[in-house]
Order: C-alpha cells, then sequence, then structure tokens
C-alpha cells in the first residue's frame, strides 16, 4: 500500500485538477494501463516500435528513444526520421536510467514485452503509463515467454502486428493511421500471394539466409515467414532453430539454390563469393547471392515494410517471371512517400 | 579513530550521494526532503523531487553500500583465512553459482522474486558442494578447498555461457548480460532486504569472529597451539561469507575487483590486524561502491553496468597499490 502511495498521490492530483481526462487500453502483456486522454510526451524504449512511429508520423509526440537504435535500425535510418539526432536517450531495451526518464516528464513509456519486470515496476512507481508491445498474439499466460510454442505462428506474426499497429495508434491519437498502414501491408501481401498460388512445391527454391560467421535463421521468428510467403523453402530450418551458428558441411549439405544476405552484412556477399570452400554451392556457382535491400527486414518481429515491400522484392527475385508487370521500385517509392515522407533511393543501398 | 573517520567520511559521502543524478534537485530540496518525515511536507517540495530522492536515490546509494560492504568485508576476511592476497569473494565459486541462478531465473521468465531467490539458492548450493567435494577429496587441506572454489567457479561459468548461448538473442540475451554486469539501477525495499538481513546478521557474525580470523591469518599450526579448532572456524567463516556473497550477486549481478582491491587500500590505512581490517574494509567498500555507482548514473543518460566501472577504475588502482607494496615490502 505505501509503495502505491506516489501512484495514489499523483492519481489524485490529476483527479482534481481535472486537467486531462483518463482512458485505458489494454497492451500486448494483457496489462490494462491508464492513459491520459492526449500524448503529447512519450518515450519508446523498442526499436520496432519506434519505426511504426516513424510510419505513424507520431514522431513530433516522441521525447525519448532507447539509447541503441543506431544499431538496432542501422545508422541510415536518420535519413528516415531526423529528430533522431538530437533524441535524449534515456534507455534501452532491457535498462533504464529512471532519473534520465523522469526528467522528460513522459506521459507514456513504450517497452518491448521482454524488458524486465522489475524495469517496468519500477517506471510505474513513478506514475507514468508504460505500455508493452510484443507485436504477437497469444494466450495470456504465455505473452512473457521467451520461445513461445506458437499454434498457428502465422496467425500470431499477422494479428500481433495488426493488434501492435492499432495500440501504437490508439496511444498516440494515430488511429486513422494505424489502420490505413495495415490495411496496405495485408493488401500487398495479398498480391504475393495471388502470384504465386499455382506454384508447384518442386518449383520452390531452396533459400539460406547468410549471416557473419556462418550464423543463420532456422525455424520459428518471422524470418521464416517472410521467406516462405515469398514461395520459398529454408533450408536450415528442418534441422535448427533460432539464430544459430551452423558449420560449413550443413550449408554444403543443404545446397541453397539462392542465399540472402541482410542489408546490414554487405561484406558477407563478398566474403561468400569468394572464399573457395563455398565454390561448390549452387546460389554460388550460379552467382545467386543476393543483398536484401533495407526494407526486407529479416527480423524476428515482422515490420509493416518487411512485410508488404520485402516479401514482395523477395518473391520477384526468385520468381521474376511472375511479376513481370510489377515496378518493385517504384512500389517502394510510393510507400516511403507515404510513410516515411521521403523518397526511396536504391542507389545508397 | 581511524574507522571513525572513515565512518564520518562515508556519512558525508552517501549524503553527497543523493544529491547527484539525471534530474534536478537542489541540494536545499534534497536536505528538506530528507527532513520531511520530522518535519512534515515542504510546500515548495514538487512531488517528482520527492520520488526521485525518496524512492530512487535512497534505495539505491543504500544498496550500493551494502554491496560495496558486502564485497570488501569477504574480500579481507578470505584473504585472512587462505592467508593470499589474491583471493577475492569469487574465489569460492559462490559467486558463479549465484550468477548461474539469476540466469537461469532470467531464462525462465521468473519474476523478481523468483530471480532473487534463485540466484541465492543457487548460491547456497554451491557452498554445499563445496563442503562435499572437499571432504571427498581432501579434508585438512587449504589448497584444496581453493581449488574446489575454482572447479566450481569454472562449472557454473561454463553453465552460464550455455544458458547464454541458448537464450533468445534478441529478447533474453540484452537481459542476462545486462544483469550479469550488474547494476543498482531498480534498487528498491525488497532488493535492499535481500541484501541487508544477510549481511547485518552474517557481516556481525564475522565481525565477532575476528580475533579468530586474526589466528587462523598466522597459519594452522599456530593458530591449532592456540586453542582454536581451525576446521570449524575456517567453515563457519566460508559459510558467512558464502551467505553475503549470494545475497550480493542476486541484487545486484556480479561484481568484480571490490572483494579484491579494497582490503589492500584498508591495510595501507589501518595496518593487517583483522580486528580493524574488517571493519575498515566494509566501511571503505562502501565508499568506494557510492562513489562507482554515482559515476554509473551520471557518466551517460543511460546506466552504465557497474561491472566495467570496477574493473576499469579497479585494475590500474590495483596495480598502483602493488608497487606501492613492493616498494614497502608485503606484511599480510
Amino acid at each position: 500500500m505505501l509503495k502505491r502511495l506516489p501512484c495514489l498521490l499523483l492519481a489524485l492530483f490529476l483527479i482534481s485538477g481535472q486537467a486531462q481526462a483518463q482512458r485505458q487500453v489494454v497492451d500486448q502483456l494483457n496489462r490494462r494501463v491508464t492513459l491520459p486522454d492526449r500524448i503529447d510526451r512519450a518515450v519508446v524504449l523498442q526499436h520496432q516500435t519506434l519505426n511504426l512511429l516513424v510510419q505513424l508520423n507520431a514522431m513530433p509526440q516522441v521525447v525519448g528513444v532507447l539509447s541503441s537504435w543506431r544499431k538496432q535500425l542501422g545508422p541510415r535510418y536518420l535519413r528516415l526520421a531526423p529528430q533522431l539526432d538530437k533524441m535524449p536517450m534515456p534507455g534501452d531495451l532491457t535498462s533504464i536510467n529512471i532519473e534520465s526518464l523522469l526528467r522528460l516528464r513522459p506521459q507514456v513509456v513504450f517497452v518491448a514485452n521482454y524488458a524486465p519486470p522489475v524495469m517496468i515496476s519500477q517506471i510505474e512507481r513513478t506514475g507514468i503509463a508504460v505500455v508493452a508491445v510484443s507485436l504477437r498474439r497469444k494466450e495470456a499466460s504465455q505473452a512473457g515467454k521467451i520461445n513461445p510454442h506458437l499454434k498457428d505462428e502465422e496467425r500470431a506474426y499477422n494479428l500481433g502486428l495488426q493488434d501492435g499497429i492499432r495500440l501504437i495508434g490508439k496511444v498516440m491519437g494515430r488511429q486513422a493511421e494505424a489502420e490505413k498502414l495495415i490495411h496496405d501491408t495485408f493488401e500487398q501481401r495479398t498480391l504475393v500471394a495471388r502470384r504465386l498460388r499455382d506454384l508447384p512445391e518442386s518449383a520452390r527454391q531452396r533459400v539460406y539466409i547468410a549471416n557473419p560467421d556462418l550464423t543463420t535463421y532456422g525455424a520459428g521468428k518471422y524470418t521464416g515467414l517472410m521467406i516462405q510467403h515469398a514461395g520459398a523453402i529454408n533450408v536450415a530450418a528442418r534441422e535448427i532453430t533460432g539464430y544459430r551458428q551452423v558449420s560449413i558441411e550443413d550449408v554444403l549439405r543443404w545446397n541453397p539454390q539462392v542465399i540472402f544476405v541482410q542489408a546490414r552484412y554487405p561484406q558477407v556477399v563478398e566474403q561468400i563469393l569468394h572464399a573457395p570452400q563455398w565454390q561448390s554451392i549452387d546460389a554460388v556457382k550460379h552467382k545467386r547471392v543476393w543483398l536484401m535491400p533495407e526494407y526486407a527486414k529479416a527480423w524476428g518481429y515482422p515490420m509493416p515494410e518487411a512485410m508488404a515491400l520485402g516479401e514482395l522484392w523477395m518473391a520477384s527475385r526468385l520468381y521474376p517471371q511472375r511479376f513481370k508487370d510489377i515496378d518493385v521500385n517504384q512500389r517502394v517509392d510510393a510507400w516511403y512517400h507515404r510513410y516515411y515522407r521521403t523518397s526511396w533511393t536504391p542507389k545508397a543501398q | 579513530m581511524k574507522q571513525g573517520a572513515l565512518i564520518l567520511i562515508l556519512a558525508f559521502c552517501a549524503l553527497l550521494s543523493l544529491g547527484i543524478g539525471r534530474y534536478p534537485v537542489s541540494p536545499e530540496h534534497c536536505l528538506l526532503i530528507l527532513l520531511e518525515p520530522l518535519t512534515g511536507q515542504h510546500p515548495a517540495i514538487s512531488d517528482p523531487e520527492r520520488q526521485v530522492i525518496m524512492a530512487v536515490r535512497v534505495p539505491r546509494t543504500l544498496l550500493a553500500m551494502g554491496a560495496g560492504a558486502a564485497l570488501a568485508l569477504c574480500g579481507a576476511t578470505l584473504q585472512g583465512v587462505f592467508r593470499n592476497p589474491l583471493v577475492d569473494p569469487h574465489i569460492i565459486g559462490v559467486s558463479s553459482g549465484a550468477a548461474f541462478g539469476g540466469t537461469l531465473a532470467i531464462l525462465l521468465s521468473l519474476p523478481v522474486t523468483g530471480l532473487l531467490l534463485s540466484s541465492f539458492l543457487f548460491g547456497m548450493l554451491t557452498l554445499l558442494l563445496i563442503f562435499m567435494l572437499t571432504s571427498a577429496i581432501a579434508r585438512r587441506n587449504i589448497l584444496a578447498l581453493v581449488l574446489t572454489g575454482v572447479i566450481l567457479s569454472g562449472f557454473f561459468s561454463a553453465w552460464v555461457s550455455l544458458l547464454q548461448y541458448l537464450a533468445d538473442t534478441e529478447e533474453k540475451l540484452p537481459n542476462i548480460i545486462f544483469w550479469l554486469m550488474g547494476s543498482f539501477a531498480t534498487a528498491d525495499s525488497q532488493k535492499l532486504w535481500t541484501l541487508l538481513v544477510p549481511l547485518m546478521l552474517a557481516g556481525s557474525a564475522l565481525l565477532a569472529l575476528r580475533w579468530r580470523i586474526n589466528l587462523l591469518s598466522l597459519g594452522e599450526e599456530d593458530a591449532a597451539t592456540l586453542g582454536i579448532n581451525v576446521q570449524a572456524t575456517r567453515w563457519w567463516v566460508l559459510t558467512l561469507c558464502a551467505l553475503i556473497v549470494a545475497a550480493q550477486v542476486a541484487v545486484s549481478g556480479n561484481i568484480g575487483w571490490v572483494g579484491l582491491v579494497i582490503p589492500h587500500i584498508a591495510r595501507l590505512i589501518v595496518g593487517p590486524d583483522h580486528r580493524r581490517l574488517l571493519p575498515a574494509s566494509a566501511t571503505l567498500g562502501a565508499l568506494y561502491m557510492t562513489g562507482i555507482d554515482g559515476l554509473a548514473r551520471t557518466l551517460s543518460a543511460s546506466e552504465i553496468p557497474l561491472g566495467i566501472l570496477t574493473a576499469l577504475i579497479g585494475a590500474p588502482l590495483f596495480a598502483i597499490l602493488l608497487r606501492r607494496a613492493q616498494l614497502r615490502g608485503w606484511h599480510g
């Protein structure tokens, strides 16, 4: 009771002042959170949420971000959100400097679903609302777990992203933008699915995602779904789960037809093309080692641009004859104008 | 006399550390808030200021002082009992065991209480393993005791690495790494009690034993001649230290170098007599950690993990001390 006293006092103060009306939302850890009616000062401690806030054009309401945004989103992200350059950084995904946070006088703090419980309760004790974002929908008991056994991964990610975008939109008062973003994301996906509907199982390309030091993504996580949606097969998914290091013998045995490398590791493409032990692999022999563009974010969590544009890009590279009439770059450019208020410049890649 | 001066300096620095932080609170306001339990609420003080001092800085400073005192006290005691100036609290393996317990709790997404309990219990389990292993290997050999500590320490470190390898790289790994490097950022009353109760109980027991620790530090034969049950005393001291170290790791993660360096500084000030060395080490440890934590929360807008700072400052400090000790000769 005593611990709650500061919160109660603050609540009393707010009620008596009647400065702002209150409302409640349920976040993605199924916590009921009370918020002021209008949010003008938000702090974001999760890079996925930060990227969504940029696309919802809510950055004017953000007063602080996580300290590792550059590492997580890449230094080029500054182009999409120039405000980030001077933004205070009171904490990170798993830690917070509570005094730096209080100094920013935020009304709400967005955290990742895996932020330590003690960090969430510490922020809440000071009377600031905390909204946790997981971008996955699942049963209540599983919400904070590491490797949730998602019965239906696809569903969990699709609905989770929609829930997440709606939640963030509602908190920041950007409902209309949120609905538009959700609509556009899934519309592009339908297009890819339609074009690949009659693709026979035997014609599907075998794909390997190469990270530095022979690490790759196996089953689970969004990366696998991304490859699946683009009509391909992740060769590593049958044997490993999550982000793991494999041996070159595994890769030789899998003999992928295409190797994808994420935009943040351009040096890996050169390494693979020139390393002698890779030369007998089908993808290397046919020079099908491709660097993915920045919007094809093969992360553990799906992002709207990865679902809408990344999957389309991947599918059109793998099966060009099925996407002959579609100008991917033009669609990407349209998306960037609509959601990042800037143009997509493939040359900068 | 010197001890009294040390305590006064500590009290002063603790007050000072309540006045610093990223949230601006003027020194007058800070004092007014601290006096509020006596004077009642002062109208000039804002709610956030009160919160920053009472709910953030007070528990945090107390926790830092407690952890520093715990590590330095155990370090000084164990250096005496093992008659080895290179010993620090990690040598008995308890901190690795506790670190494993905490890592496991994070991996399993246990709540805060579960994390505190798990690391404390695994610390105690390590002590039990030390008992069993030493009685199986060599009952009376002090070197065997040290080696058992090294073995268990290595064993549990490997388990911690395995858990880190298994942990989800995006979600759990950063959590584990940050916890292992140590922080007082989330200090609250629960953590404070988890540390202070074992520290007060086991710490005063150690202080009560300090005369016997003096005799043990003379060597086994001499101590036995003077009528001390060497084995029993040694195990008592070890158990008490294990209790303190396990509690410290549970609340603030693995913090290196404090338990090694601080006893050496204390020895320079008050000499090698454990009757004075133990309280002086504890006070100096508290002082050192208060300073380190002050840096951890003010140097950058985010938190800097303690383990990094204690090693960055402790390692060069130890080199300087070694140089001085060499000039003067070792009096251990």
